[in-house]
């Protein structure tokens, strides 16, 4: 690809993507270095044009930002006390981000962190399971299944409470391992 | 609408704390302005490599080949490793990162349901009608209909997982109702039923 494509290419992303990106990158807690995180999001893209897969730009954009994002969050947490770290985590979550008291934001931050990524990649991203594997960096079908099981455990959050849905943050907790289940059945 | 009868993606879309995509004008061409200030002194991106023949590059190239041929032959292993009779009752490694409860998975006796069956359609969704063959594991009916995520969408699959189509036979295991890729999943062969027989008594 010429200087002139690979420009034009950029640019195309650019303006397709670039404010979804900018909520994305919001929406994990990132507000005051937003622009910092999506400009070198765009950067990464300028480097890495040929990798990009067509038809998942936007996914695999959103990939490179939560790795910026995570790197950065790592980068920030070394040296950090333990409580500090804690409180940092707690900043982290989107539900406590929204600054909303609700049942829904309760549910949502009961919910460990990877249920809670998939649940917002859906619903604020509006991704599809192929495209939260791009972002995720795991197959399509891990990514629907794990949607399928987060999505199952935010609802029971939702039915049972916050304090019960502690108790079954696990979903072996909540459905029991296949073997332990066929052997309780056969009892 | 009460929130525990909704749907929960569609309940989460409430509270989305960043509703409105828009940006500025200002925001976006301040942003664009950095990039491009970074962009025009790049020299790492494909567009700004040299193609300019050069014997030492052309050496390096090579070497380089050799070690692309060895990562294409891992990632083929990798990639078919699934099609080994041994697969779901072995730890398939590294792929198995990027695969469904990657730290528990087990093998097809962990499993909800393991059967052989033949595919005889595919619907909206990734949705696969099987006839049962034959239940390893699991209780289930002549029939069941299963979502195959990303592996009957007769795309190129990338999953560790067959590219299903209608009347072929295949090895399928998996939780709830999703057929599992990454191995628990499998073209049909004799020798890879057997093994499947085994680890599932």
């Amino acid at each position: 690809m010429g200087q002139t494509d690979a420009r034009r290419r950029l640019e195309a992303l650019f303006t397709a993507h670039h404010a979804e990106l900018m909520a994305f990158v919001r929406r994990r807690g990132a507000d005051a270095s937003a622009e910092d995180v999506v400009a070198d999001a765009f950067i990464v893209a300028w480097r890495r044009l040929d990798d990009i897969p067509a038809g998942a730009e936007r996914a695999w954009l959103f990939g490179v930002a939560r790795r910026l994002l995570s790197n950065a969050r790592r980068g920030q947490k070394r040296g950090m006390k333990a409580v500090e770290l804690l409180a940092a985590d707690a900043r982290s979550s989107p539900a406590v981000e929204t600054g909303v008291s609700s049942e829904l934001t309760t549910a949502l931050a009961s919910l460990r962190e990877a249920d809670r990524e998939v649940l917002t990649l859906a619903a604020w991203e509006e991704l599809t399971p192929a495209e939260i594997g791009v972002v995720l960096g795991i197959t399509a079908n891990a990514a629907a299944i794990r949607l399928y099981r987060a999505r199952a455990r935010f609802a029971l959050a939702l039915e049972h409470g916050v304090k019960e849905s502690r108790w079954l943050r696990t979903w072996n907790v909540v459905r029991g391992s296949p073997k332990q289940r066929r052997e309780t059945e056969h009892e | 609408m009460n929130n525990h009868s909704r749907d929960p993606i569609a309940a989460l879309r409430d509270i989305d704390p960043q509703p409105d995509h828009q940006l500025s004008p200002d925001v976006s061409g301040r942003l664009w302005a950095r990039i491009e200030e970074r962009i025009v002194t790049d020299t790492t991106s494909p567009a700004s490599r040299p193609s300019v023949f050069s014997p030492r590059r052309l050496l390096f190239a090579l070497s380089g080949a050799s070690a692309v041929a060895v990562a294409v032959a891992v990632a083929v292993l990798v990639n078919t490793s699934p099609a080994a009779p041994t697969g779901p009752s072995l730890p398939l490694g590294d792929a198995m990162a990027m695969c469904p409860d990657a730290e528990s998975a087990g093998t097809i006796a962990d499993r909800d349901f393991a059967f052989d069956g033949t595919v005889t359609a595919i619907g909206d969704e990734e949705r696969v009608t099987f006839t049962v063959n034959r239940v390893f594991v699991g209780d289930l009916g002549g029939e069941t209909t299963l979502v195959a995520t990303g592996m009957a969408a007769g795309n190129l699959n990338s999953n560790g997982g067959p590219g299903m189509e209608v009347g072929a036979r295949y090895l399928v295991s998996g939780d709830e109702n999703f057929a599992w890729s990454c191995g628990f999943t499998q073209t049909y062969s004799d020798a890879l039923a057997a093994d499947w027989d085994a680890t599932a008594r």
